[in-house]
């Protein structure tokens, strides 16, 4: 496309929206050209939701998911058992382990997993948040349960052992979801009779 | 149906690297045996019912067939031939054998082209994966494999004679620099004042490492001293050839650091 007859706005949007995960130079055009011909509220409607995120939406200071208020909902709940932590690589994992029902404790979000090639290391991922919130005694309900629930895969399996190896020093029970997760599989694609499964015959580290 | 015919083809291949794409894609980057590095698209396979999932896992190695595509190649078929399963343990004592296996996967990655068919590599790095899978020690499979890499590169130092004089070498500490392609005898030093000093030992060792394939040579036992003068030398090649540094070693010192 040339420069000199495209309209700026459009090179620019083109441009914003070839910056996403996944988005190629020929979609970011057609998204482009699909937004020019869409009325003015849509485009607004995706603005504001755009914005809405950016300025609403924060990360829990507890357990790092994604929310409104901080502490989430989850954290600030009373009817949680506090003694358990699950930790999860995504907060739509917590979604999925939401639907389920057979979940009643707490989460911890690591928003990722090892991944040497991209030079993601344990320092990358909110595993010292952990061990801060594992060694805190100072509540009326101390964590006595680390339930790791990463992604069956290399990434996942490596990133369980390190957090387990960094807490086998607390002396917490540290458990894993039972390997009911098919091989190579993302938590958040699981459905949840298996997800239900894989937490209830969950086992010892 | 000619035309379709001819978009499709097949490879084996090792899966080096993924990158999460869209919804539930993947792009996967592959070494095989006759498209050397190659650059693929899995689509859907994170989603259950993808029947290339568990096909297509990290260091797996697998039967592919492929569609070519516009900008990637999209794998329809994938079916394991071999799973090195010491990789995939699901508990700690994996932890070793599949850094080792990271750290391979990226020297491949950064040290080959797209497309250049390599088949003593491809060789190599099933080789490699075996062993570590087996339980050889990481850090004598990562030396031997970086040995060799780099002599299929076209990097092999000459390890018999000088690159000064050409006279033998003899049995006394050398200088060794990557930038001439072998080892300097003492009168030759000044050639490459850049060049690290040698042991008899690590020149004996790299011999044998030439030669021989990693499960051989991690037999012998050896001190720790001279596999820290040999993965010096090793890594300084290395990053000379790529003029970049790597990812994977600090990630996985951290690691290590930890157990
Ligand atoms: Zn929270
Ligand atoms: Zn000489």
């Amino acid at each position: 496309m040339s420069s000199s007859i495209t309209p700026r706005p459009i090179q620019k949007l083109i441009e914003e929206f070839g910056r996403l995960p996944g988005i190629g130079p020929k979609t970011a055009s057609r998204l482009t050209f699909h937004m020019l011909r869409s009325p003015r509220e849509q485009a607004t409607a995706l603005a504001d939701a755009i914005l809405d995120v950016k300025d609403r939406v924060t990360l829990c200071s507890v357990c790092f998911n994604t929310t409104e208020s901080d502490p989430c909902a989850i954290c600030a709940s009373h009817d949680r058992e506090r003694e358990q932590i699950c930790v999860v690589q995504e907060p739509l994992d917590i979604l999925a382990l939401e639907r389920t029902g057979e979940y009643r404790g707490l989460y911890h979000v690591l928003h990722g997993a090892i991944s040497p090639l991209d030079g993601i290391g344990p320092d990358k991922l909110r595993i010292k948040e952990l061990l801060v919130r594992v060694e805190d005694r100072r509540g009326d309900a101390p964590v006595a349960e680390v339930i790791l629930a990463m992604n069956n895969d290399i990434p996942g399996n490596a990133t369980a052992y390190s957090i387990f190896n960094q807490l086998s020093k607390t002396g917490v029970r540290v458990t894993r979801l039972a390997s009911g997760l098919p091989v190579g599989g993302d938590l958040e694609y699981a459905d949840e009779v298996t997800l239900g499964r894989a937490l209830s015959g969950r086992r010892e580290l | 149906m000619t035309r379709l015919a001819e978009r499709i083809y097949r490879t084996e291949g090792i899966v080096l690297r993924r990158m999460e794409l869209g919804e539930a894609d993947r792009i996967l980057t592959l070494y095989t045996p006759q498209y050397g590095k190659l650059r693929a698209m899995a689509k859907g396979i994170r989603r259950p019912a993808s029947k290339l999932r568990g096909h297509l896992e990290l260091f797996t190695r697998a039967k592919l067939m492929l569609a070519r595509g516009r900008n990637l190649d999209v794998i329809t078929a994938a079916e394991t031939t071999e799973a090195f399963r010491g990789l995939r343990a699901e508990d700690s004592s994996s932890l070793e054998p599949v850094g080792g296996a990271y750290r391979i996967a990226e020297r491949l990655d950064r040290l080959t082209e797209d497309g250049v068919e390599n088949r003593a590599v491809w060789d190599l790095l099933v080789a490699a994966l075996g062993a570590l899978s087996d339980g050889v020690p990481p850090r004598m499979v990562g030396l031997h494999f970086d040995l060799r890499l780099l002599g299929y590169l076209g990097y092999q130092p000459n390890l018999d004679s000088c690159a000064g004089c050409d006279r033998p070498l003899e049995p006394i500490e050398n200088r060794y620099s990557f930038e001439l392609g072998g080892v300097l005898c003492p009168d030759c030093r000044s050639h490459d004042p850049a060049a690290d000093p040698l042991s008899v030992n690590a020149l004996k060792l790299l011999r044998l490492m030439a030669r021989q394939d990693a499960r051989v040579v991690a037999r012998l036992r050896l001190p720790e001293g001279l596999l820290d003068e040999l993965e010096g030398l090793l890594n300084r090649s290395v990053r000379l050839t790529t003029d970049r540094d790597f990812a994977a070693p600090a990630v996985l010192r951290s690691l290590q650091g930890e157990s």
